[in-house]
C-alpha cells in the first residue's frame, strides 16, 4: 500500500520535532560563545509549540496511517497535546536554569525534542515493533539527559543507573513482545487482540499458557518506566541525581507515555485476559502506593522524597488500571476500537486526568527545586528549604501550590484527580483498594506538609546565595500552577472533553 | 557447476574451522579477534552458497564489520595482554573433546531428522532480498525511519557526553569523573 499525504499528516507533530531537533544540532554546531544555547532554547521553543499545534490539528485527521502502524484516537491526541505542552514548558523552565547552571550546550533542547519524539510514537502506536522503537528513543534521550551535569558525579552515575537498568527492562519489554507474537502470530496489538479472543472463544488455552507469561514480561518493561512497585528501586537515585528539570520531565512526560503503552497493550490486545491481569494491578497499585509513601517519610533531600512520592503516584494510577481490570468496556467490539472507544471504559476517563494534573504538579515543584537549588544545585536538601517563606515569598507559594496538589487538598487539581480514582474503585466495589488508597494519602500528608512547615515556620539556616530572577522560568512554572489551579476549580471543561 | 560449489564449500568450511580452531588457540587476544572474523566471512561465504544472498551480507556488515570493530576497539582500549601460558584445567581437558563431539552428533541427529535429503537438495532460499526489501519499506516504513532518530539520538547522546568541556563551572562541580570522559560515557 502506497503512503499519501495523509499517513504524514498524522505524523506531522514527530516530523516537525525531528526536523527542529536536528536544526538544533546544526545551529549549535555553528554557533559561538554567548549565543550558544539561546538560538537553540528558541528553537526549541518555536519547534514545540508548532509540534503542539500540529498535535491539536491531529483531531482532523483521526484514523490509522502506514497500513495499521499509527492509531490517531482520541487517546493519542490527548497525550500529543500533554507532552508537548510539557515539552514547550521544560524548555522555558531550561531557558535560564542552563545558562546559571554553566551547562550552556544547546544539544539539551534537541534530545529534549527527540525524546518527544519517542513519546509521541509511543502513544500513537498500534504496533509493538514501532511502539518498542519509540520507548528506546525516549529512554536513551533520558539517559545522556540525566547525565547533561557530566562533572557532578552523582549526575554521571544516576545516568549509568539508569542505562543499565532501563536497558535491563527493555529486554524484558521485548521478551514479552517475542512471547505475545509467539501466542498471536502478530505484532500489530488489534490483530493480537482478536487472535487472542479467538482462541479464548475456541476454548484452545494450548497456547494460552504463554500469555500470563507475556503479559508478566511486559508489565515488568513498562512497571519499570512508570516506576511502579517492585520495580522502583531506581527511581530515587536516578531522580536525586539528575538534574532537576530532567527529572521534572521523566517523572511527567515519559511516564505518561508508558502509561499509554501499559493501556494500549493491555486494554487492546489482552482485553480477554482482563481477570488475570487484574491481580497484576491490584498487587503494584498497592505495593507501590504503600512503599513509596512510607520510604518519601525518612527523606531529607527533596528531590529523592519526591522521587518516592512519584512511586506512590504511579500506584493510584494502578489502582485506576484495577478498575478497568474489573469492567472490560462493553462498547468496544473486539479489534474495531472506534475512535473514542478506548475512553468509553470506567477509570480511563480517571487515568487522563489524574496523569493531567500530575503532570503540572509534578513538574512545577520539580521547577521550583531548580530554582532554589541554584547554580550547581547545591541546595536540594529540606533545611535549604527553611524560611523560604521569608526570603523568597513567590517561589514558596508555587511549591505550597504544588505539594498540596500532590498531596489532594480541595480547590488544586490533586483533589479531584484522587477523588475520581477514589470513585471508580469504590464503583467498582474495589473497597480494599480504595482504602489502602485513602491511608496512603493520610501518610503522605505527613511529609508534604513537612516542607511547607519548613518553607514558613522555619528560620533559614545559614547564608544562602541569592536566587536569580528569571523571566522564562516564571512563565513556564506559572503555566503548570495554572493548570493545577484550573482543574482544581473549573474542571468541568477537561471532563466534558473526556467524557465526549 | 556443483563442483564448483563444492570446491567453494570444502575451501570456506576449512576455513571457518581453522579459523575457529586458532581462535579458541591463540593467547592473544587481538589475535583471536581476527580469526573470529575469518569465521565471520567463512560463514558469509557459505550462506552465499546456500542461496541465502541477505544473511549473507548481514553477516558481513553486522558480524564480521560492526560487532568485530567493536570487539577490536574494547580489546585495544582495555589494552588486554596476552595470557601467560598456563596448565589448563583438568575437566576440560578430560571433558572438552568428547562434549564437541557428543554436541557435533546432536546437531547432525536433530537435521537428519528434521530435514530429509530431498529438501535439503531443493535448497529453497527462505528468504530474498526483493521480499525482505517489500516488508522493510512497505509494512515497516515507519519504524524503519524511526529507527533513524534512535540513531540519531545515540550519536548526538554520545557526542555530547564525550566532548570536552568549554566552561569550567563552580559549585559542587567538580572536575573529576575523568574515566568516564575516557570511556565515552
Amino acid at each position: 500500500m502506497p503512503t499519501s499525504l495523509m499517513d504524514y499528516l498524522r505524523i506531522l507533530p514527530e516530523i516537525i520535532l525531528t526536523v527542529f531537533g536536528a536544526l538544533i544540532l546544526l545551529v549549535e554546531g555553528a554557533a559561538r560563545g554567548g549565543s550558544r544555547g539561546r538560538i537553540a532554547g528558541a528553537l526549541a521553543f518555536i519547534g514545540s509549540l508548532l509540534a503542539l499545534a500540529a498535535g491539536i490539528s491531529l483531531i482532523r485527521y483521526p484514523g490509522t496511517a502506514f497500513a495499521g502502524m499509527v492509531r490517531v484516537d482520541s487517546v493519542s491526541i490527548y497525550f500529543h497535546i500533554l507532552i508537548l505542552a510539557t515539552v514547550a514548558v521544560v524548555t522555558l523552565l531550561a531557558m535560564d536554569f542552563l545558562r546559571t547552571d554553566g551547562h550552556p550546550r544547546g544539544e539539551f533542547y534537541a534530545l529534549l525534542l527527540f525524546a518527544a519524539v519517542g513519546m509521541g510514537f509511543m502513544v500513537s502506536s498500534d504496533n509493538l515493533i514501532l511502539t518498542f522503537i519509540g520507548l528506546e528513543i525516549s529512554s536513551i534521550s533520558s539517559y545522556v539527559l540525566c547525565a547533561y551535569r557530566r562533572h557532578a558525579p552523582k549526575s554521571t552515575e544516576a545516568a549509568l543507573k539508569y542505562l543499565l537498568l532501563g536497558s535491563f527492562a527493555t529486554a524484558f519489554f521485548l521478551y514479552g513482545i517475542t512471547l505475545l507474537y509467539g501466542a498471536s502470530g502478530s505484532v500489530s496489538l488489534p490483530a493480537i487482540g482478536q487472535s487472542l479472543a479467538g482462541k479464548m472463544a475456541a476454548g484452545g488455552l494450548a497456547l494460552g499458557s504463554l500469555i500470563p507469561l507475556a503479559a508478566a514480561l511486559i508489565f515488568v518493561g513498562l512497571g519499570f518506566k512508570v516506576s511502579a512497585a517492585p520495580f522502583q528501586v531506581w527511581t530515587p537515585d536516578v531522580y536525586e541525581g539528575a538534574p532537576a528539570l530532567v527529572t521534572g520531565f521523566i517523572s511527567t512526560a515519559a511516564k505518561a507515555a508508558a502509561f499509554v503503552i501499559l493501556l494500549r497493550v493491555f486494554y487492546v490486545a489482552l482485553r480477554g485476559y482482563s481477570q488475570q491481569w487484574f491481580w497484576l494491578m491490584w498487587v503494584a497499585a498497592i505495593l507501590s502506593m504503600t512503599l513509596g509513601n512510607i520510604g518519601a517519610l525518612r527523606q531529607t533531600s527533596l528531590k529523592r522524597m519526591l522521587a518516592y512520592s512519584s512511586v506512590a503516584q504511579a500506584g493510584y494510577i494502578l489502582v485506576a488500571f484495577a478498575v478497568i481490570a474489573q469492567n472490560p468496556a462493553p462498547r468496544v467490539l473486539p479489534g474495531h476500537a472506534p475512535v473514542s472507544g478506548i475512553l468509553a471504559g470506567p477509570g480511563v476517563g480517571a487515568i487522563l486526568f489524574y496523569l493531567t494534573v500530575y503532570t503540572a504538579m509534578n513538574l512545577g515543584a520539580f521547577a521550583v527545586i531548580a530554582r532554589v537549588a541554584n547554580r550547581g544545585e547545591r541546595f536540594t536538601s529540606l533545611s535549604d528549604f527553611a524560611g523560604l517563606g521569608k526570603r523568597h515569598p513567590g517561589l514558596a507559594l508555587a511549591m505550597t501550590l504544588f505539594l498540596l496538589s500532590l498531596l489532594g487538598v480541595p480547590f488544586t487539581g490533586g483533589f479531584l484527580a484522587k477523588l475520581y480514582i477514589f470513585q471508580s474503585a469504590f464503583q467498582a466495589h474495589l473497597i480494599g483498594l480504595a482504602i489502602v488508597a485513602l491511608v496512603n494519602t493520610v501518610i503522605a500528608a505527613w511529609y508534604y506538609l513537612r516542607v511547607v512547615v519548613y518553607m514558613y515556620m522555619r528560620p533559614p539556616e545559614g547564608e544562602l546565595p541569592p536566587i536569580a530572577s528569571s523571566p522564562a522560568w516564571t512563565l513556564g512554572a506559572a503555566c503548570c500552577a495554572v493548570v493545577v489551579l484550573w482543574l482544581g476549580i473549573l474542571p468541568g471543561h477537561l471532563l466534558h472533553w473526556l467524557a465526549k | 557447476m556443483l563442483n564448483l560449489q563444492l570446491i567453494l564449500f570444502l575451501i570456506f568450511g576449512a576455513l571457518a574451522v581453522a579459523g575457529g580452531i586458532n581462535m579458541l588457540r591463540s593467547r592473544s587476544p587481538i589475535y583471536g579477534a581476527l580469526s573470529l572474523i575469518l569465521v565471520m566471512g567463512a560463514l558469509a561465504v557459505l550462506y552465499l552458497l546456500l542461496g541465502a544472498e541477505f544473511i549473507a551480507f548481514v553477516q558481513i556488515l553486522v558480524y564480521a564489520g560492526a560487532i568485530m570493530v567493536l570487539f577490536v576497539f574494547v580489546i585495544m582500549l582495555l589494552n588486554a595482554q596476552p595470557l601467560p601460558p598456563h596448565e589448563r584445567a583438568r575437566f576440560a581437558r578430560r571433558l572438552g573433546l568428547p562434549a564437541i563431539f557428543i554436541l557435533l552428533g546432536i546437531l547432525a541427529a536433530a537435521f537428519a531428522l528434521r530435514y530429509s535429503r530431498a529438501r535439503l537438495a531443493a535448497g529453497s532460499p527462505m528468504f530474498h532480498v526483493r521480499s525482505i526489501g517489500q516488508a522493510l519499506f512497505h509494512q515497516g516504513l515507519l519504524p524503519f525511519e524511526a529507527t533513524s532518530v534512535l540513531f540519531l539520538v545515540g550519536i548526538a547522546g554520545a557526542v555530547l557526553l564525550a566532548a570536552r568541556p568549554e566552561t569550567q563551572s563552580s559549585g559542587t562541580d567538580t572536575p573529576a569523573v575523568k574515566a568516564a570522559d575516557r570511556s565515552g560515557l
